[in-house]
């Protein structure tokens, strides 16, 4: 794997962040930056939170929280539990952290299946708040050195679509020059004796896939039940998609997958787009999207698909198969859960620890206005693969914060 | 002497004994031949056997030594990101983590596990030959399932990973293994010893105490090391019980790191500085445990020495 | 031991002729104390059984011993079988124990009988060390270092002595059965030679010196007289290693490739029985934790199993 950045979205993510990160004296700062966010480093007393969930999140936190705690000397952001999306809502059930993050909204369903050691304290839904933490994109990696050595790739790219890519994954489509992707990428083509015939490589697709249970795999199957429901009918989890049978090569996490396609040629898989950006050797398909656009991911067309659901919510939340000119089809949120009355049954014991929470959270999901000087929890975000929430995003998530009570009055003013 | 001259009829026996003689010598050829192909596959037998080690402690020297330095022995991890790949920070907590739930476990097993021993030492029973077969085959099982074990009781019924439901599902790796050492080192005690003490007047417990004990426990002390040794390179009980954290805690019920553990995070990383770094707590990892393992076999040949 | 076990429980000095029961108090605490501590880890293991026993009946009830032959794991269609699990966890043990045990036994033997003390020591030392070193450090060396070695070298040569068919067809990963099976045979080797030292050490020395004496070589010796005779001895070795192959589990996650398909070539990708709860157990559905239950209590009938009959075994060499 290199070390340098690829592309030239690589480029300006790293001009983004290495901008946001300048941190000017207050006095000279001419951009208005919202007041509410202003004082969400400053608590009115000393206190402690904790937090876990999904693994989707940790580089993230794991960069925010020290960032956060050295700007706010009262506070004490203990380190994020990774222990995945389960773990953490059995966690804010009972108690045990001031809030937690999944790769999906917890739903009733979740909250009635709860183990029975959680019963006394796990309330029911309209107890949460549920904002959107985090924003990523799945890439669907693939490594092909007879397309991407192709003169014509670095032009075209190499093109699919949520039917071609949900054959793939039911084992329909087996070769590379099936005629479904022969057809989306027409410029890969030979002439001879006037007759046109696809130069795509003959050879098997060597299908890969998460080993481990992966919020990755639910925005993936989520894409593939929505743009081509009839093809793959499995509803989304987050399971794993190998089988026995299916003859995929499972990968254990993000890493592994990136690896396997490392190492072995003709073969294809799904991975967090931070993954595409670190590692050269992995190329990423363009996918057409629901509005028949190719769009190829980068932080602007995950943006531009988190765009097309400005009142996304806990429980309208798939942004997959987004419509638009530049909207990238497979994205997704993560989501931070809170008690709504912290003054009631959750763990914070103390004003100032609910204060922190919010306040922690309100730091987290927004992003500084361009040259204000200023680092949110956002921009350090994009500086770790994730794209920053869109304003809409953004407003969600105060708006769900603005919600969250102490003895009755809302925290957040 | 002229009359011997003459031709005597070959005696059969001789010529019996000069033909049995002759098949021999061709059979021991054969034999010696097979003989050296064997010893040779032997001697090469003992040079595979030693190869692999010798490559792990070079992979180990060479990848791992130049990532150690002060700051990594005791800073606390930093997340690598898109525009700084190369600052990981350290394995501090990691270090302190393992000591945490190593302690603890310790604290638990050493105890049980002497007292276990003891037990079984002193009994022939039934029930305890019964206790001391499971004790053993204990020491057997798959690590991982101790995890599952302190996952589905003490991590629900702590509603959270913590370092505590580590200790306790290494405490249940460590005791048959102290077990089985204190009740070897136990029976290993003359008993000339324990009816001396006894036919002196004192009580069971009191000879046990001041006299059997004390002169088990090199025998002990090496079962507890090697435990010890055994419970720090572990990390399946761990891995969803403990949780993570990137900062030095010592409290017990909060989730930790450990070394082990952060060597298999590291190994699967999407930063090539978490690789290297990998190695770096791999060699840390490993010079601690060969350490308890020297200092397990000086105590044991100190013993056999004095005991002579 | 029945005239020592009647002077502890007299508390010496009184009557030794009186009966077996304890009179002074701290003895009685004494004893009392032990035993309680005894029940308390009975306890313990009881417990340990059963957690994993409940967790698992979920599975047991939807498939039955079926559950074993089932040749389908896929945890996406809550469709649930151990078979390519099994027959994972068999393969890499088999394979890795096709190695270490002739290597093993022969190390052993070397280490007993031909060489000089003051070089076997040392040696055992150093064999012994290798079971010292932490499965996860195996695993990262496995992982850097044997898969890509794997992949270049070792399986492009074998895969060309069957032209790419049969065992050695498939993707030329590095991770996959074969990788496991030579991380887990150097493992395992330190256990089989340390277990078949002792028991060779005790061949009785007459057996070998009236062999010489007969004029054995030493190869006929070996095979003919000390084999033979530690039979049961290194049965037992074998029999501990193969408990421990069965069971580890952070190694060959690291290098098997974690994909439960049925193994049709060493090459395959795989997933044993103890990679697959490490694997999966986070954040699994209720089913599929109760699948991995049940095979958690498949790998410890397995591994008790194999360790009870290992004990036999020794136990019967040493004269016990």
């Amino acid at each position: 794997m290199k070390k340098t950045l690829r592309g030239s979205f690589g480029t300006a993510v790293a001009a983004l962040g290495l901008a946001a990160s300048i941190v000017v004296p207050a006095g000279a700062v001419t951009v208005k930056v919202d007041p509410i966010l202003l004082k969400t480093t400053t608590i009115t007393a000393a206190a402690t939170v904790a937090s876990s969930g999904a693994t989707f999140d940790t580089p993230f936190f794991n960069a925010a929280f020290p960032v956060y705690s050295a700007r706010n000397s009262k506070a004490t952001v203990s380190a994020y539990g990774a222990g995945g999306s389960g773990a953490g809502q059995s966690a804010i059930m009972g108690n045990t952290v001031n809030f937690s993050a999944s790769d999906v909204p917890m739903t009733a369903t979740d909250i009635s299946n709860a183990s029975s050691s959680l019963s006394a304290t796990k309330g029911s839904l309209s107890d949460y708040v549920q904002i959107p933490v985090a924003l990523g994109g799945v890439a669907i990696a693939f490594r092909a050195s007879a397309i991407t050595g192709a003169k014509n790739y670095s032009k075209d790219g190499f093109v699919l679509d949520a039917t071609t890519i949900a054959k793939i994954y039911t084992g329909a489509i087996t070769y590379w020059n099936d005629p479904a992707i022969c057809a989306l990428n027409p410029k890969y083509s030979v002439t001879y004796k006037g007759k046109k015939s696809c130069s795509l490589p003959e050879k098997a697709i060597v299908v890969n896939a998460r080993s481990d249970s992966s919020g990755t795999t639910y925005i993936f199957k989520d894409y593939m039940h929505a743009a081509a429901p009839t093809i793959f009918t499995s509803t989304p989890s987050k399971t794993t998609m190998v089988t026995s049978g299916n003859g995929f090569v499972g990968g254990s996490g993000n890493q592994g997958v990136a690896a396997n396609l490392e190492n072995t040629d003709y073969s294809i898989g799904y991975v967090e787009y931070s993954y595409v950006l670190l590692n050269k050797t992995l190329e990423a398909a363009k996918i057409k999207n629901a509005s028949g656009k190719v769009v190829a991911i980068s932080p602007a067309s995950i943006a531009a698909a988190a765009a097309t659901k400005s009142t996304v919510s806990s429980t309208d939340f798939s942004i997959v198969n987004a419509t638009g000119n530049t909207a990238y089809p497979i994205s997704g949120y993560s989501w931070a859960m809170v008690r709504k009355n912290q003054s009631g049954d959750s763990k914070a014991s103390t004003y100032a620890e609910a204060e922190l929470t919010v306040k922690l959270l309100d730091w987290l999901t927004h992003s500084a206005p361009a040259k204000s000087g200023y680092t949110f929890g956002q921009d350090i975000a994009a500086q770790q693969g994730y794209v920053a929430l869109p304003a809409a995003a953004q407003t969600v998530a105060r708006n769900g914060l603005l919600t969250i009570t102490y003895n009755g009055s809302a925290i957040l003013k | 002497m002229t009359v011997f001259d003459t031709q005597l009829p070959p005696d059969p026996m001789l010529e019996r004994r000069r033909l049995v003689q002759e098949a021999s010598a061709k059979k021991l050829r054969g034999r010696k031949i097979r003989s050296s192909v064997f010893m040779s596959s032997l001697s090469g037998a003992l040079v595979v056997s030693v190869i692999p080690l010798g490559f792990i402690i070079a992979a180990l020297i060479s990848k791992g030594a130049s990532v150690i330095s002060g700051t990594f022995l005791t800073a606390t991890p930093i997340q690598p990101n898109l525009l700084d790949q190369d600052n990981i920070g350290g394995i501090g907590n990691a270090i302190t983590g393992s000591l945490l739930v190593d302690g603890v476990a310790a604290l638990i097993a050493v105890p049980l596990g002497v007292l276990i021993g003891l037990y079984l030492s002193e009994s022939d029973s039934r029930p305890s030959a019964i206790l001391r077969a499971v004790a053993e085959i204990m020491t057997g099982l798959p690590s991982i399932l101790f995890g599952v074990f302190s996952y589905i009781y003490i991590v629900t019924a702590m509603k959270g990973y913590s370092a505590l439901a580590a200790s306790i599902a290494l405490s249940m790796l460590m005791t048959p293994v102290i077990t089985k050492a204190a009740e070897t080192a136990l029976r290993d005690v003359p008993v000339t010893l324990k009816e001396a003490g006894l036919a002196l007047g004192a009580r069971q417990s009191k000879v046990t105490l001041k006299v059997i004990l004390p002169y088990a426990f090199p025998g002990v002390f090496t079962g507890v090391l090697l435990a010890l040794a055994r419970a720090i390179g572990e990390t399946a009980p761990l891995l969803f019980v403990i949780g993570a954290s990137i900062i030095y805690d010592w409290n017990p019920s909060h989730p930790n790191t450990a070394m082990p553990l952060m060597i298999f995070n590291y190994a699967g990383s999407f930063y090539e500085s978490q690789q290297a770094a990998a190695w770096g707590v791999a060699l840390t990892l490993v010079t601690i445990v060969f350490a308890l393992n020297m200092i397990a076999r000086l105590v044991a040949a100190r013993m056999r020495r004095e005991q002579r | 031991m029945t005239v020592q076990t009647a002077m502890q429980s007299e508390g010496a000095g009184r009557n030794p002729a009186r009966g077996f029961k304890p009179r002074a108090g701290s003895d009685r605490l004494y004893n009392l104390a032990l035993r309680t501590v005894a029940v308390l880890f009975a306890a313990i293991v009881a417990a340990f059984v059963w957690s994993v026993l409940h967790q698992s009946l979920p599975a047991w009830g939807k498939y039955g011993f079926g559950f074993l032959f089932g040749t389908n794991w896929a945890p996406s269609e809550d469709v649930f079988g151990a078979a390519p699990l099994l027959l994972a966890t068999l393969i890499t043990t088999g394979v890795a124990l096709l190695f270490a045990v002739p290597i093993g036994i022969g190390t052993a033997l070397v280490l007993t009988f031909v060489l000089p003390r003051k070089i076997s020591t040392p040696l055992r030392s150093i064999v012994e060390l290798l079971a010292a070193v932490p499965s996860v450090v195996y695993g990262l060396w496995g992982l850097s270092i044997v898969v890509p070695w794997m992949s270049h070298t070792v399986q492009p040569w074998l895969a060309s002595f069957t032209d790419s068919k049969g065992v050695f067809s498939g993707n030329q990963l590095g991770l996959g059965l074969a990788t496991a099976s030579i991380v887990l045979s150097i493992m395992v080797l330190p256990t089989i030679v340390a277990v078949s030292r002792d028991v060779l050490a005790n061949v009785p020395n007459d057996q070998i010196e009236g062999a010489l004496s007969l004029g054995a070589t030493r190869g006929q010796v070996m095979t003919k007289v000390v084999l033979p005779a530690a039979k049961f001895g290194n049965l037992g070795a074998i029999s501990l290693g193969t408990g421990r192959a069965l069971g580890e589990t952070v190694a060959v996650a690291m290098v098997i490739g974690q994909s439960p398909a049925m193994p049709g070539s060493l090459f395959s990708l795989g997933s044993t029985l103890a990679s697959t709860i490490a694997g999966q157990y986070i954040d699994s559905q209720p089913m599929h934790l109760a699948a991995l239950g049940a095979c958690a209590v498949i790998l410890m009938v397995l591994t008790a199993g194999v360790n009870f009959l290992a004990r036999l075994l020794v136990r019967r060499t040493a004269g016990k």
